[in-house]
């Protein structure tokens, strides 16, 4: 079994791109990809795209925008951890020896699709009776809030952090900060859950190069070692599964960690899926970067932020940077990237070692999630 | 009531606001459906009783039959 490296990082701008369709921000994002690694693109083996709702064979479209022909394409369609699951099979391609040089990327146009949220799949029993995404997650607050005394004013702080980190991100889709009092006063989407609370629909494209040893070796200087990169589906929830407290984050985590030979001390940054603001706490509590029902208080203290004893979302996050699902799970690892190479410019996160990336989305009857992931990258 | 929200954005078809609950079942089950009662009447903890009734319509008119549940007669809370 092979080590995996990360070489080349590329992403557009996240935000409405009226003028542009998914193909056009998919080959910017793998020509950046390709250019940022200083690999020849016919060296490139394989490739794997994650989307949700682009349609037929995305992949092979953007890739022809850019002349990569004939080479093994898969799409990928697993909810909000489709980019992640591209990078997670680009990885194993390498790892068992199959490829050398390989490519994941993730695109999405999400604003020429709906009007306003995405909802859940309408055949689903709890989708008939009612039951949106962002009433999912409104649940979750309303039990987390209950169980560990927190109130409203707390939670929206990860709003506030997260779009002041975005402020930091001339990619990100909110440029400006926004305060405590504005968050709680936008319109609220699901109490208690405000407008300001949820990640905005977006368009983007991001891509990475996934390499063998033998080719990393050339162009060390560039390369971040994938050290974990683990998947799991969805729990069954019962009267006995905890709403406050993510066991499906934890598995997913505990794998990666076990995988990777560090632990969750030795993370230095995160990027997690903050799709609302009540699911980052959800996230990192879970992954064990922060203590259960005690994420709202360290975010209180600044601990989150960049400059904090542990960054979560330097990057903005998919509620300061946007939210193309399909461009999410590489976008992140884009960061992870650029802050572990010491590239992250006003939002570097000082002495970055190890990186975790954590993607997790999707619903269906009875089961509280389609997919999630944990990426751990170590410089 | 494990828990609880109020919708006030949906997906077409449905008119906001509505009530939704995920409701823990004395068989140990746990459902989400909406519930028949006004948002202060429901907090964690509210018992409610579990329908099987008409709950909409679809797209093409048809009646739509789910889960709702209504405030319960005798308060176990």
């Amino acid at each position: 079994v092979s080590d995996v490296y990360v070489v080349g990082a590329g992403m557009t701008r996240f935000g409405k791109h009226a003028a542009s369709t998914s193909t056009q921000l998919g080959a910017l994002a793998v020509m950046e990809a390709i250019r940022d690694a200083g690999i020849d693109l016919r060296r490139v083996e394989a490739a794997y795209c994650g989307s949700v709702y682009e349609g037929i064979s995305v992949g092979q479209r953007v890739l022809a925008q850019v002349g990569m022909l004939g080479l093994p394409v898969t799409n990928v369609e697993n909810a909000c951890s489709s980019g992640a699951v591209a990078l997670r099979e680009a990885s194993l391609a390498v790892r068992a020896g199959e490829h050398d040089v390989v490519l994941a990327l993730g695109v999405e146009h999400l604003t020429s699709k709906f009007e306003g949220a995405i909802t859940p799949d309408e055949t689903d029993l709890e989708t008939i009776v009612g039951l949106t995404m962002s009433g999912i997650y409104a649940m979750r607050a309303q039990r987390y809030m209950h169980d560990y005394d927190v109130d409203h004013a707390q939670l929206a702080l990860v709003s506030v952090k997260n779009k002041q980190h975005a402020a930091k991100n001339p990619l990100a889709y909110f440029k400006e900060p926004v305060t405590v009092e504005e968050v709680l006063a936008s319109r609220v989407i699901a109490d208690p859950l405000t407008l300001l609370e949820c990640s905005p629909a977006t368009d983007g494209a991001a891509a990475v190069l996934v390499v063998s040893p033998k080719i990393a070796a050339k162009v060390r200087d560039r390369c971040v070692t994938l050290a974990a990169s683990t998947l799991r589906s969805g729990e069954l929830e019962t009267t006995d599964s905890d709403m406050s407290f993510e066991t499906l984050t934890e598995r997913t985590a505990n794998q990666a960690y076990e995988r990777a030979g560090v632990g969750p001390e030795d993370v230095s940054l995160a990027e997690v899926h903050d799709c609302f603001s009540i699911a980052e706490a959800l996230r990192v509590e879970g992954a064990g970067l922060f203590p259960r029902g005690g994420y709202l208080y360290a975010v209180a203290k600044g601990d989150a932020h960049i400059g904090g004893r542990l960054p979560i979302n330097p990057s903005g996050g998919l509620l300061g940077k946007g939210h193309p699902l399909g461009a999410t799970g590489i976008a992140q690892v884009v960061e992870v990237v650029r802050q572990l190479r010491g590239e992250a410019g006003d939002r570097q996160v000082d002495g970055a070692r190890v990186g975790l990336a954590h993607c997790r989305g999707g619903k269906t009857v009875g089961v509280d999630a389609a997919a999630c992931t944990v990426q751990i990258l170590v410089r | 009531v494990y828990s609880f929200t109020v919708i006030r954005q949906a997906a077409p078809g449905f008119s906001v606001p509505y009530l939704l609950a995920s409701v823990d079942l004395a068989a140990g089950v746990r459902v989400i459906g909406q519930v028949e009662a006004a948002p202060t009447d429901v907090t964690i903890g509210t018992a409610v009783q579990l329908e099987v009734e008409p709950i909409g319509e679809d797209s093409t008119g048809r009646r739509v039959i789910g889960l709702r549940f209504h405030l319960s007669e005798d308060d176990q809370t």
